[in-house]
């Protein structure tokens, strides 16, 4: 009857881990515009009103999918971006990009048809936004003068930097990529290997990923899971929160579909949809998991 | 008693019987491998028995050994394999498990190192020597007073952040140097290894601070990045590339000084090392690439030849387009290879085809830089009726 049962548990552990390595599948690329032309070092990718939208930096423009992947609408409003690395919809007709050129956001305001353009300073220092998240109307932004987190407030026609989030580590070389979420924020620092957390109570925990990854580029926090994109690994590792088991990993370097070359971003999309942007491939792969 | 007695005989037998054995064993070996190869000062341990480490008839592994490199060494020496896998820095030959590139099987110097440790770290490591005033741990030739031979966290397998402490003390440096904390890096101002000018001083210096206008950098109203870009505006605008070197300034110190000395440095641009050793202190990931693989491109270490320091629009911070780039040195090459270019697009990913399509010039397993094997397997990633 023990070996019985002990030969049941094995079995059952094979298939919870069988169901898991299956688990994870490739179902969507997005790699054109709807002209047909490829991405150029896209650099970042949402999911809203049941469209994906995409950075192409390299051509200068934003691109809009449909839930298949088919290339919707390529657009540069006014002709005003030149080097589109991120994007996030505010409202549904309110669309915030950060221009690389420009050093600061535009606006696009869908509904008056207009585009303005933020450069946001802090305490007379001017800012220099990578990546941004706007969570509970508030926008989070990824600062490289300080490599800090900025959190800035949307007031009328402007946006005021409230504060600067920063872990007072003295390890800490900035960040390289970051999420909110209910849990509070979450950001890697590459350097170091460290991902940080500012949980809702104000104090800050720290994972290290020492040994366990070799180039960490960015990460997505869902649930009590770690994803984090290794560039140099091409992978992306799977962790369990708070213990920091790897649970599961997936990629593999080429060039062909499903495979990564350069990826820089990793989103969790909707559910349980990741999408990953390869700058390098010029897609985005969005996997289920 | 007797039986005591019996038993004793029997275990001193039993001893006798293996010396012997390890006797016979030894002595048939060095019936062909003379004996005074395996003599000297230092002497590894388990030489006393040879088929510790081969076996005496057939064998997998080249020199008959029991096991492959580095497994064998790491059957004994399990320590340094776990300790790797703490540090964020490892020797470049401990990395690619090549233990005999600095130690002897058989016998040796201290550690059983193949020659000094001054002799065995020069023969790789071809640093200047010749300096006016030479440090005394480096003139001495003991390089393992500061470094550590196998793995370190710190850069340059400094043994820690403030080895210069070790020897220097705190209290008797502050009166020379009133703003020295704990933990300020030495290495700014002073070369470890010698140096022309009294005190280890490095040579070139950064205008300001040869003609002691200090706070032409250092004023109450300038703090952080605006420290450097106030004269070096020039500079600023490099780093609006897409890809770009734009790194937190900390405490209010300039990111520059990640890369440069704001005082001395002997190196152009006043780099606070050359340029390898700078970007491979960040770049710990091509660093295992180039271990991990068989070839690189030959000015692997040169690393501002293709990329640029502080940003640029093209991907991996190169310095121009990679059709360009190569062309610039590659010109015969550019001229009659496999089309590339903007019209030609791969048809894996529609991309663009360039240079870097089929190479990789920072690691890779094949010969020319292939990215996969030039015998079919990269052809056929895309001509696939082959």
């Amino acid at each position: 009857m023990y070996r019985m049962s002990q030969g049941l548990l094995v079995i059952l552990f094979l298939i919870i881990n069988i169901s898991f390595a299956y688990g994870i599948e490739r179902v969507i690329s997005l790699s054109q515009a709807p002209d047909e032309t490829p991405l150029i070092n896209p650099h970042s990718v949402i999911f809203e009103k049941n469209k994906f939208y995409v950075a192409d930096s390299g051509n200068g423009r934003l691109i809009s999918y449909d839930l298949k992947g088919n290339p919707l609408i390529a657009l540069n409003p006014e002709e005003k971006l030149k080097r589109p690395i991120d994007l996030a919809f505010r409202k549904k007709d309110e669309l915030w990009v950060i221009d690389k050129e420009l050093g600061g956001f535009y606006k696009v305001d869908f509904s008056k048809k207009e585009v303005k353009e933020y450069i946001l300073d802090y305490k007379g220092m001017r800012l220099c936004p990578e990546i941004f998240q706007i969570y509970e109307d508030k926008m989070y932004i990824l600062d490289r003068e300080t490599g800090a987190i900025a959190v800035a407030n949307f007031e009328e026609d402007n946006l005021v930097v409230e504060k600067i989030l920063k872990p007072k580590d003295e390890d800490f070389k900035g960040f390289v990529d970051f999420r909110v979420n209910k849990q509070g924020l979450w950001g890697l620092s590459r350097l170091n290997k460290k991902v940080y957390h500012l949980k809702p109570d104000g104090e800050w925990e720290i994972y290290s990923l020492k040994g366990k990854v070799i180039l960490p580029k960015s990460l997505e926090v869902k649930d009590n899971y770690l994803f984090i994109l290794d560039r140099y690994l091409t992978k992306v590792i799977m962790f369990k929160l708070p213990s920091l088991t790897k649970i599961e990993e997936f990629g593999e370097k080429g060039w062909t579909v499903g495979k990564f070359y350069r990826p820089i971003r990793i989103r969790n999309l909707y559910y349980n949809y990741i999408g990953i942007v390869d700058e390098g491939n010029g897609r985005v792969e969005i996997f289920q998991y | 008693m007797r039986k005591i007695t019996f038993l004793i005989f029997i275990f001193l037998l039993f001893l006798l019987e293996q010396k012997e054995s390890k006797t016979l064993i030894i002595k048939t070996c060095i019936d062909c491998h003379p004996l005074n190869k395996f003599k000297g000062s230092k002497v590894h341990q388990p030489l006393k028995n040879c088929f510790n480490c081969h076996t005496g008839h057939v064998s997998k592994y080249s020199k008959l050994l029991i096991n492959k490199m580095p497994d064998l060494c790491y059957d004994c020496h399990s320590i340094i394999l776990e300790k790797q896998k703490e540090f964020e820095r490892i020797h470049y030959p401990l990395q690619k498990g090549d233990c005999l590139k600095c130690h002897n099987a058989h016998k040796g110097e201290r550690m059983l190192l193949k020659a000094s440790l001054k002799k065995v770290c020069f023969d790789c490591h071809k640093i200047k020597t010749s300096f006016k005033v030479l440090h005394i741990p480096f003139k001495q030739g003991n390089c393992n007073t500061c470094h550590s031979s196998h793995y370190s966290d710190e850069s340059y397998l400094l043994k820690s952040k403030s080895i210069c402490l070790n020897c220097h003390s705190l209290s008797a440096l502050l009166s020379s140097h009133p703003y020295l904390k704990k933990g300020k890096n030495c290495k700014t101002c002073h070369n470890p290894h010698g140096a022309e000018k009294k005190g280890l001083l490095k040579e070139i210096a950064h205008k300001p601070y040869k003609e002691g206008k200090c706070k032409e950098c250092h004023s109450e109203n300038i703090k952080g990045n605006d420290m450097c870009f106030k004269c070096h505006s020039e500079i600023k605008k490099e780093f609006a590339g897409v890809y770009n070197h734009y790194l937190p300034a900390s405490q209010g110190k300039p990111f520059c000084i990640e890369c440069h000395s704001p005082h001395l440095s002997d190196q152009k641009n006043l780099l606070k090392a050359q340029a390898k050793s700078v970007c491979l202190n960040c770049h710990r990931e091509a660093v295992v690439q180039r271990a991990e693989t068989l070839y690189v491109h030959k000015d692997w270490e040169n690393c501002l030849v293709c990329h640029k320091g502080h940003g640029s629009n093209v991907r991996g911070m190169l310095r121009d387009k990679e059709m360009k780039l190569c062309g610039g040195c590659h010109k015969r090459h550019i001229n009659f290879t496999h089309p590339i270019g903007e019209k030609v697009r791969d048809p894996r990913n529609g991309q663009a085809t360039s240079c870097m399509t089929c190479h990789d010039p920072m690691g890779v397993d094949y010969k020319y830089l292939l990215r996969l094997s030039g015998e079919r397997e990269l052809c056929i990633e895309c001509h696939k009726g082959y």
